[in-house]
This record gives structure tokens, sequence and C-alpha cells, in this order.
């Protein structure tokens, strides 16, 4: 499985999403899983696209087709904290 | 090549033959020279972030040349959208660095040479703008940093160029050759100067036809033959010297590491020529460069900001205080006026428009008000770090001291604050607080990207006040709508 992994841009600073990376890298290699990590814009499998926060900027940015993730950051804005919240399906129009 | 990383850029630096003066003598490396090394960190930090993959969609850009990735800093704005993730990532990159990383200044110098140069051909038949597209590729081809030159020495305020005692006290036209013009004069306070591959030289004010000599855009290398820098000095600037923790910040400094520029009979060929003579368009290329320099004040000051409350709360926290109301409240007073400054940041970006060369241009109103609140309210953040932190900022024992093996004992003694936190700690947060509210911060917030009488110029032009006036005599009976 060729997997793309996309940034927002980071601009949050209450999240580091180099870390959800690296765990997706680490749990990609204990799972036993026949995979390759991939630039953005390159062919995949499967594209996950990290967001800092409810704007989705990785989701503007997605031009890809095929199977996506999204990993976005809620609530940091009322309360401080981040909650994550994994969604599945199509490129958000 | 179309990105570089932060040790070519270093690296790339190096080979450039320029006379930088500092203190009276010569650097000869800044990328090693203590007074000049954190401001080329500062710079190294853009070209690391565009090559990382967790920001490289808002410090890098498609470029509409090329269609290569390139620095966000070489980019033309093509949306409004681009406005928006310019001011993103400036605040992003200041929360890392502190302090100025210098390279929108020429950011916004291609923007606004862009822009005018299509004008000027679209008025006068001149063919400036596809010289300077030219000029544009090279750039972001071999992401190079530009530094914008504008600021001239201006002698007597009250006078315009021409009729200064003294020419030179605003760069002037010498001589116009077959191929190219010699140029004399200087430009003060520049930002990068001496770490920038390109100087990218503006008029610094609207002329009128006598001042035809003074209306003179143009690039040279940074190395160009008659060029000659004079690197100022800043407040606790021979701390540097001295040892670590007394910087406050001691990998990327304070500001952005200033210089005089003077052009001594220096040689600009006509394809590095951009405006020559044409008076009616030096006050609008002033203009589109200061609106968009000044939209930058409310991100990367806001990312400074979002340092010193983080500095002002762990000291707080350090000092056992972080729990009393009055410190509290100032600590929420210093994150209002932080987003403030930020929201008028977004905002003139997000009202942003087209121009008629494709490039888009901020709102100039909210990008001039932005920078007058940075002029107030970073010197009143600053206010109220000092009062939290307490006058110990002023009164700290050096480094040395509390290294001394028979002083150290006492600083550690009488600089603990009793809570865990150790006096070093007290001290380095005490020394990045002072890095970032006393002296030459202070100046920049006031008068880089212009004075505050320059931005309230523009506001005046821009508020609409016969409109406003018809609004008030209508409610008031006055008019009859």
């Amino acid at each position: 499985m060729r997997i793309c992994v996309q940034y927002c841009g980071s601009c949050n600073p209450q999240l580091d999403l180099s870390q959800i990376e690296e765990g997706l890298r680490r749990e990609a290699e204990r799972s036993g899983l026949d995979h390759a990590f991939v630039s953005p814009g390159e062919e995949n499998d499967l594209c996950i696209l990290l967001n800092g926060c409810p704007v989705g900027c990785a989701d503007l940015q997605h031009t890809g087709s095929g199977p996506v993730k999204r990993l976005l950051a809620r609530g940091w804005k009322t309360d401080g904290q981040p909650d994550w919240t994994w969604e599945e399906g199509e490129k958000t129009p | 090549m179309s990105l570089m990383t932060a040790e070519q850029y270093r690296e790339s630096l190096r080979p450039l033959k320029r006379t930088i003066y500092f203190r009276g003598s010569r650097i000869e490396d800044v990328a090693a020279h203590p007074a000049t090394r954190p401001h080329v960190n500062a710079a190294a930090m853009t070209y690391e972030m565009a090559l990382d993959p967790q920001f490289e969609l808002l410090c890098s850009a498609t470029s509409h040349l090329s269609g290569e990735r390139i620095s966000r800093f070489t980019h033309i704005h093509q949306s409004a959208e681009d406005l928006v993730k310019k001011v993103k990532m400036l605040r992003l990159i200041a929360q890392r660095t502190g302090s100025c990383f210098q390279r929108c200044v020429g950011f916004d110098a291609l923007n606004a040479l862009f822009g005018i140069t299509y004008e000027t051909d679209q008025k006068l038949g001149t063919t400036y703008h596809q010289r300077f597209l030219n000029y544009l590729a090279y750039v972001q081809k071999e992401d190079l940093m530009c530094t914008g030159a504008m600021t001239d020495p201006k002698g007597d305020r009250h006078l315009p160029p021409s009729q200064q005692k003294d020419p030179d006290l605003y760069l002037h036209l010498v001589e116009k050759r077959k191929d190219g013009i010699v140029v004399r004069g200087a430009k003060a306070h520049q930002t990068g100067a001496v770490n920038s591959h390109e100087i990218i030289v503006m008029p610094t004010t609207a002329m009128e036809a006598a001042d035809e000599a003074y209306a003179l855009a143009f690039s040279l290398p940074a190395d160009a033959p008659g060029l000659l820098y004079i690197f100022g000095r800043q407040t606790n600037d021979s701390r540097k010297w001295e040892g670590e923790i007394d910087q406050g910040n001691a990998s990327y400094g304070t500001v952005g590491g200033e210089a005089l520029i003077v052009f001594q009979d220096v040689f600009v060929p006509w394809e590095r020529v951009f405006l020559c003579g044409e008076h009616d368009f030096a006050g609008p290329l002033v203009d589109r460069f200061a609106s968009y320099h000044r939209q930058n004040y409310g991100a990367c000051k806001a990312g400074n900001c979002d340092i010193i409350i983080g500095a002002v709360s762990a000291l707080a926290f350090a000092q056992g205080v972080a729990g009393a109301s009055h410190v509290k409240d100032k600590v929420a007073e210093m994150v209002h006026l932080t987003e403030t400054l930020y929201s008028g940041a977004i905002a003139c970006s997000s009202e942003g428009h087209k121009t008629p060369s494709g490039a888009y241009f901020v709102h100039p109103l909210l990008a001039n008000t932005t920078k007058l609140n940075v002029t107030r309210f970073y010197y009143e953040i600053c206010r109220l770090a000092h009062d939290i932190a307490g006058g110990y900022l002023a009164t700290m024992p050096s480094e040395q001291d509390l290294q001394d093996p028979r002083i150290g004992p006492l600083v550690e003694k009488y600089f603990s604050p009793g809570t865990g936190a150790s006096a070093e700690e007290r001290l380095r947060l005490g020394r990045l607080i002072e890095n970032m509210t006393c002296g030459a911060p202070l100046v920049e917030v006031m008068h880089g990207a212009g004075s505050p009488q320059a931005m309230k110029i523009i506001l005046l032009r821009q508020a609409g006040l016969e409109q406003k006036m018809k609004l008030a005599r209508r409610l008031c009976g006055i008019e009859k709508p």
C-alpha cells in the first residue's frame, strides 16, 4: 500500500502534527503491512490529510483521487484542548 | 535548483565578495561572524521550513511562471488565499525564531514591482514588466534572498529629493549609458542586507517631475562593485562575544540585523532597471510595497508576542504568581492584543483583490491599520511583560557570575524563586524577555515598514471621510435620504 501524508501547513502551535506521522509510520511497521510512504502528488492508495484545526487547509490543497482519511483536531479554539477526529471518505468538495 | 536547504543558503553567502563594516572592522563571513550569525540563522529558518513536509503548504508555493515548487518568499500572490497563507507563514516562522527573519522585505518588493512595472508599461508603453519577469524567474529558480531597499537617508525632511543641499541624500541617477545606468546615494536601516543575495531598490517617497533622477527601481547582486555596507549596532550587542545566557536568544538574535547600504557610483545594467525617471509611478510603488509590508507586522509580531507571552507565563509559574488574578488578567490582555494584531493581518489579506497584472494586493486601509496597531500594542505588551516579570529584568547578574565558583552559589541562592525552578531558568527567561522587549525591538515596531504618520496619511486617504460625513448628515436630518 502506498501511503501519502499531506500536512495542512501546521500553523497551530498547540499541535505537533509530525508526531502523528511518526506514529503512523511506527504503526505501519509494527503491523507488518506491506507499505511505502510516498510524497504528496505521487500515486498513492491512501492519502492521510493531517489538519491542525477545523479550517482544514490540507483538504483545500489535496487534489488527488482515491481513498482519503482526514485527521482533524477540533475544539482547541474553545477549550484549549485538542480532540482528535478521524474522518473517512472522499475529498471534501 | 528551486529550493535551497538552510545549509546551502549559509554556504551560498560565503562566495559573495562584499565590503561590510562593523565597529570599524570588516566582516568577511556573515555566517560565522558573531554580530551577523544570528540573523543568518533566522533567515536560514525560512529555507529549512520550506522543505519540511509539515510546513511546506505554507512556506512554499507553486510558481505561476514555471509551475515549479518555490519558496513562498519568491512567490507572486495569485489569490487572497495566498495572502492569508503569507500571514500564517510569517507568524509560524516568528514563533520559531523570536526575531525577524528578514525575507519578507524582498518578498514584498517582488510583489510590488510585479504590479507596478505592469501598470507603468500599460500607461507609458515601456517594457519594464518583461524585464522584471526575467529577473523574477531567476530569483525563483535560484531561491535567492532579496533585500528590499526603500528608505533613503532623507537629509532635511522638509525638502523633496531634488532640493536637498547634498543630492546624495536620496539615491539618484548619475549617468545613463547605452548598457545601463550609474547610481549614487544610500539606503538606510536595510533589514537582512548583509545576508541577502540580491538588493532590490525602490524610491522612498512620491515624486514630482523635478525629482525625475530619483525615481528609480532596480536590482543588483549583493556584491556588485561600488556597494558598501555599514552594519548597525543593537542594544547589548557586545554580549554576543560574552557567552550564551545573557544574549536572551543566542541562536536568532533580535530584530533583523540592519545596515546602511552605500552606493558609490554603482553600475546597473538595463535588464535590471525597472523604473527610471517615471516619477508618477514612484508614489504608487511606495504605497504598494508599504501596504504589503504593513500586512506582515500583524503576523510576525504576533509570532514574537507568542514567545513573549510564553516567557512571561513560564516566569509567572516559576515565581509562583501564575494563579494571581492580576497576573492572569495581564496575560489575557497580552493575548487579546496579540490576536487583535493577527486579526488585522488576516482581514487585510482576506479582503485582498486582484490588480491589473493578475497579482493580488492587500486591502490597504486594513493593512495600514494593522501596522499602526503594532506601533501601540507591541509597546503595551512589553509594558505588561515588564510589569509581570518584575524589576530583576533590569538588575540580573551576568552569566559569568552565575558560573563563577565563588559568586555562583550566591546567585543560585538569591535568584532561585523557591518553587522548584532554578536561578538559571529564571535568568534565562528574564534575558529572553529583556531581549525581546527592551531596546531595538521597540524602535523596530515603531518605525519598521514606516513610521506611524505614514500610516495615518494612508488612513486619511482611504477612509472616505466625505461618505462618512454624508452618513452623519443624513442621520441627523441635515440631508434627506
